[in-house]
């Protein structure tokens, strides 16, 4: 390992520096004096939780996103990138999660995608093509058939295909986010192998990933954001994963969180052995009128554990039982609806509402037997169950009427709350209850979560937010790559802890 | 609407919102399209356009596209397309008539064409619902076979001869009105019916503005769509076996024109709602504005060439229409 | 496990389609080296008599041991074109053109050139022409001063009669016809309503669109129309029904096949006053005799051009006439 203190190229400019970078969206602010160096020659780890700016930081420095203040500079240049484009030329590229190769077209294609393609009177000279793409791979000293598709390659040969196109546009600047999440351990190994090389040549590497082992065995140096704000920059063998996680964390408890003041009593869902595509032998209890938190990073299986339970997924195997009642194996949304399962998705736009509909149109859509009688629907039972739910939630509409779409996220997600508390579910599953929204709403469903558990419901939350986790929850299941790593009372909870679950370290 | 129970309803006056009043605008600029075309012929030969008679004529040339529109709108409904539902009432009418011309009772030749009708939505909807066929591929597949069996069932040749009686579906006129026009309103009535008071309706709206949405809440999203083609097969026999008796003779080919004249229709139906959803009222007006064209066009003398090229531009206008305001969305 | 299920619904589904679709191509298999090979095609099997001719044609070359393939469409020249030309490819000793368009079919005129194939035609233009070693058709200058003269009769003369003409300018046939038919009109003294021939879109929804021109036409000019010249006679039908709707009885139509459905309007004594046969099976007769004579002694026709008479059908002998669809 060439973990020197002061790892990288120390006397040169760095090769990216971004300094108080202010960025707000929709009047939100996103990032708040956030900063990146990353010197020529070193691999640098980019960490935070989620929703604490990395992604949108990354989209600033690589002409996505333009920032509204802040500088970035290049070599010691200060530069503006106004397009994506304008990024490459100057050598910065970012490779995504899903990577960002074609799959239908071949792999050389895809290395010198977005290149001028050799070509001889407008006729593709694909010697040249596979000759050009050839030499970048094996600059990564990777065999991989230049005449195959895309699509037909391993994960790992994708990432090395993303990797050479970068390489192809001369990039001196590569930011990886979560890389690895999709590769085998061994393949793992392969992607470490060809970074230490670039880095070797001299190659700028941003490295974005929750796997903090990982980040410890390859990366030389790291920062930490959080609240979209830049916390410390520190060469790795001067810090431990510990002091990482409790840096991620950061912050006191806000005070946006009702007391809680049920007892709980009768268990009313017991889950066994739940088996999904990502969910492995799930089991847990919950009990009435409590508030059940579930924890985990994404992609964890946390929301898939929601789905499954609301039937709107294919268990593979497992028992659901609902006061007593074992539910179908084959279980669809409309049944678990009428077993008194109901859920609040995660993606409000999509999953949610329907935008271009009245709000009283997306609520009766889950209440059709409540508001007709043999097939015929009462337009007036409908109105009578919105207006109801306008005045029970403090929803902030027109009337009935209006259409979903021109409501605020906050008052979208209190229609489809609305929506599924119409049919008076005994088990109530949110998926990240709060996102996208203001505080003062959050405030709102904080006290509205607290009233229904008081009333008997079981509430079962999935959050990436640890403080809301905490805060809302009676007891938190943390999940960990479909497994329930963990669990504790939300009394004795800290973030740390749950972090540490979230990463896998079972205490 | 006075929710006085509702203190906190008051209204957010989001900063993009279009003023009501261009809003209205858009939605009336079909139906202002109408009046305007009605306006337009009306001067050019006010004694021809507006007479009772010429109003009877239009409304009796429409009645025909009128149900088989409304077959389309319930598919569109779902946010679907059925191609075949021209090719489907041919079928449908030149089976009965087939069936008719060996001999089969009236009703009972009626009740085939219906059923074959039926038929082809069903295959459509299995297609479509529960084997992951787009609408698109599935619904050119029947289009091509369907018309393949037309020209099976009329042998090629054009099919006469039916009973007298059968033709009164077509050609009586009760109360001096054609008895087609009767259908008409009966089929659409029907359909405004299921789609604005009937859970089923409620379920297609909910299945077409978000198939996801709809899932998550309950609604069994394959059922519905496939029940949506299933009745877009009915009517469209039911179109088709009007038209045979009509034009007293069933020909391999004749109602398949009306497939494009009938999504033409609901695209322009399409811009009347704010939501952009189909909907049979705005059909309806749809219909109107092709059959006001049509007619009004022949009566002041204008080739059916150019009468063509109009109804493309027409069909492009609708499009544009509906995407400038699915943008909002 | 609907996986499974739902492909297999698909096999069968496809597979019913597939029979559906094949139950009705006959069609003969190679027959050995020294059979006469013949190609027959035609764009016009969605009309009667397209079908009609080129089903007999087919049978009665079949009892003569001859070896005929049939290529068909709905007026899809570009199909018929691929498949002719293909059969040219694998051998064959002879094509006959059904009903074709000549200004649509020069890639099977071409490949038969190129491989020295006579083409012999039905009714394959207006005009003599080099492409086909002979072209047998009907008299269209006879069609349209027959029906002219019948709407004459009817009308009671031509000068200063309003008459409507329906054509359909895709068919060679019946643009010919109808600007003779036009003219014979107009040198006669009477006006052409609407001031141009009206355009039939498509063949196969004629009737209801004849039937639209007619009754839109009348509700503009209730006095403005004499008597309606149709280039066939499904148009035909469909300008009939329109004028019985309308009321009336003094306006008079003729078309141009007869059809049945054209002879039982005819048989009505209604406003259907007369149409033509043209004499397709005398027609077939003879080309079926040149085909022979080729065949056997490998001589071509000495004409390339034959006109054959047609016969004018009224209500005085619409008895005797047998439908052209039957």
């Amino acid at each position: 390992m060439t973990t020197a203190l002061q790892p990288g190229v120390v006397g040169a400019p760095p090769a990216l520096e971004a300094a108080g970078i202010v960025k707000h969206f929709d009047g939100v602010l996103a990032l708040g004096g956030a900063g990146l160096s990353v010197r020529r020659g070193e691999i640098h780890a980019l960490l935070g939780e989620n929703g604490a700016g990395k992604s949108t930081l990354i989209k600033v420095v690589t002409g996505l996103v333009a920032p509204d203040s802040g500088e970035i500079r290049r070599d010691g240049e200060e530069v503006r990138f106004s397009t994506v484009r304008a990024a490459h030329g100057a050598g910065v590229v970012a490779l995504y999660q899903e990577l960002s190769i074609v799959p239908t077209v071949s792999v050389a294609e895809n290395v010198l995608l977005g290149e001028e393609t050799p070509s001889r009177g407008g006729v593709v000279s694909w010697r040249a093509l596979n000759q050009r793409a050839g030499e970048q791979l094996a600059r990564l000293n990777q065999r991989i058939p230049l005449r195959k598709l895309a699509g037909e390659l391993s994960p790992v040969q994708q990432t090395m295909v993303a990797v050479a196109r970068a390489l192809a546009t001369d990039a001196r600047v590569l930011i990886l986010d979560e890389p690895t999440a999709s590769l085998t351990d061994t393949e793992i190994t392969d992607l470490f192998a060809v970074l230490r090389r670039l880095r070797d040549e001299g190659v700028a590497i941003v490295y974005v990933s929750h796997r903090l082992e990982e980040v410890f065995e390859l990366c030389d140096r790291l920062t930490i954001m959080r609240n979209g704000e830049t916390i410390v920059t520190k060469p790795i063998a001067e810090t431990t994963i510990d002091e990482v996680i409790s840096t991620m964390v950061g912050r006191p408890h806000g005070l946006l969180y009702p007391a809680r003041d049920t007892a709980t009593s009768e268990v009313v869902l017991e889950v066994s052995g739940l088996t999904g595509s990502r969910v492995a032998d799930v089991s847990f209890r919950a009990h009435a009128g409590e508030v059940l938190g579930i924890g985990g990073l994404a992609g964890s299986g946390r929301s898939e554990l929601l789905r499954l339970l609301a039937g709107a997924q294919k268990r593979v195997s497992g028992a659901i039982t609902v006061a007593g009642h074992e539910l179908p194996h084959s279980l669809g949304v409309g049944r678990a609806l009428d077993a008194g399962i109901a859920l609040v998705p995660e993606e409000r736009r999509s999953q949610g509402v329907i935008l271009g509909d009245s709000i009283q149109d997306n609520i009766a859509v889950a209440n059709l037997p409540a508001v007709s009688r043999a097939g015929w629907v009462s337009n007036r039972a409908i109105a009578k169950i919105a207006r109801s739910a306008l005045a029970d939630l403090q929803i902030k509409a027109r009337g009935p009427r209006q259409a979903v779409g021109h409501l605020s996220g906050g008052n979208q997600q209190k229609v489809v709350l609305a929506k599924m508390l119409s049919r008076r579910p005994r088990v109530l599953l949110m998926d990240e209850p709060t996102r996208g929204i203001d505080v003062g709403t959050k405030a709102e469903i904080y006290r509205l979560i607290r009233r229904l558990a008081a009333n008997g419901t079981t509430v079962i939350a999935v959050s990436s937010e640890l403080p809301e986790l905490i805060g809302l929850s009676d007891r938190i299941v943390v999940v960990h790559e479909g497994r329930v790593s963990g669990e504790v009372p939300a009394a004795d909870a800290d973030e740390e802890t749950l972090l540490s679950y979230c990463y896998g370290r079972t205490a | 609407m006075a929710s006085t129970e509702a203190p906190a309803a008051v209204a957010p006056a989001a900063a993009t919102e279009r003023t009501p009043f261009s809003q209205h605008l858009w939605q009336a600029g079909t139906v202002l399209a109408l009046i305007a075309l009605i306006i337009l012929f009306g001067a050019l030969r006010p004694e021809a356009f507006l007479s009772f008679g010429n109003v009877r004529n239009i409304l009796a040339q429409i009645a025909i596209l009128a149900i088989i529109a409304a077959a389309q709108t319930v598919v569109m409904v779902v946010g679907d397309f059925d191609l075949s539902v021209g090719v489907t009432a041919t079928l449908a009418g030149a089976t009965a008539a087939a069936l008719m011309g060996d001999g089969t009772s009236i009703p009972l030749a009626i009740l085939a064409g219906l059923v074959v009708g039926t038929l082809v939505g069903v295959v459509n909807g299995v297609l479509v619902a529960y084997m992951n066929l787009s609408a698109f591929v599935a619904t050119l597949a029947t289009l091509t076979s369907v018309g393949g069996l037309a020209f099976i069932v009329t042998g090629g040749t054009t099919l006469y001869g039916m009973p007298e009686s059968f033709f009164s579906i077509g050609q009586s006129r009760p109360f001096g009105i054609p008895l087609p026009i009767f259908f008409a309103v009966i089929v659409a009535v029907a359909v405004w019916v299921v789609l604005r008071f009937t859970t089923l309706g409620r379920r297609w709206y909910a299945v077409g503005g978000s198939a996801e949405v709809a899932r998550l809440s309950g609604v069994n999203v394959r059922l519905a769509r496939f029940l949506a083609f299933t009745v877009a097969g009915f009517l469209s026999a039911i179109g088709g076996i009007i038209l045979v008796s009509r034009l007293g003779s069933a020909s391999a080919t004749s109602a398949n024109n009306y497939m494009l004249l009938a999504v033409a229709a609901v695209f322009l139906g399409m811009t009347i709602l704010r939501s952009g959803a189909a909907n049979v009222g705005g059909t309806l007006v749809g219909v109107g504005i092709i059959g006001v064209m049509s007619n009004g066009l022949n009566i002041v003398g204008v080739s059916t060439y150019f009468q063509q090229v109009l109804t493309g531009i027409i069909i492009i206008a609708a499009v544009t229409l509906s995407a400038l305001k699915s943008r909002d969305r | 496990m609907r996986g499974r299920f739902a492909k297999v619904v698909g096999l069968g589904l496809a597979s019913a389609l597939a029979l559906a679709g094949c139950s009705d191509s006959g069609g003969g298999d190679g027959g050995g080296g020294d059979t006469f090979k013949v190609a027959a095609f035609t764009a016009g099997y969605g009309t009667p008599v397209g079908k009609s001719t080129l089903d007999a044609f087919v049978d009665r070359g079949e009892q003569l041991g001859w070896d005929v393939t049939l290529y068909t469409s709905d007026f899809d020249y570009d199909k018929i074109n691929n498949d002719v030309q293909s059969a040219v490819t694998q051998g064959v000793d002879a094509i006959l053109a059904g009903f074709p368009d000549p200004r649509q079919i020069q890639p099977i005129v071409t490949a038969a050139k190129d491989a020295d194939i006579p083409i012999f035609a039905i009714d394959g233009g207006v005009e003599p022409n080099d492409d086909f070693v002979v072209d047998i058709t009907t008299n269209q200058q006879q069609i349209a001063d027959l029906t002219v003269g019948a709407l004459s009769e009817a009308m009671g003369g031509l000068q200063g009669k309003n008459v409507m003409v329906i054509g359909h300018d895709p068919h060679v046939g019946i643009a010919t016809r109808s600007r003779m038919a036009e003219k014979l009109l107009t040198d006669g003294g009477a006006t052409i309503a609407g001031g141009e021939i009206k355009q039939v879109l498509s063949p196969g929804t004629s009737q209801e669109e004849a039937l639209k021109f007619v009754t839109d036409y009348l509700q503009a000019n209730p006095e403005g129309l004499d008597g309606v010249w149709v280039g066939w006679d499904h148009a035909a039908v469909g300008a009939t029904q329109a004028i019985n709707e309308a009321g009336r009885n003094d306006i008079f139509v003729t078309g141009v096949d007869a059809v049945g459905i054209a002879l039982a309007e005819i048989k009505k004594n209604g406003p259907f006053y007369a149409t033509v046969v043209q004499d397709w099976p005398g027609v077939l007769d003879e080309t079926m005799q040149d085909m022979q004579t080729y065949a056997d002694t490998g001589d071509l026709p000495e004409q390339n051009f034959v006109e054959t008479d047609v016969t004018l059908v009224t209500r005085a002998n619409v008895n005797e006439i047998k439908p052209t669809d039957s």
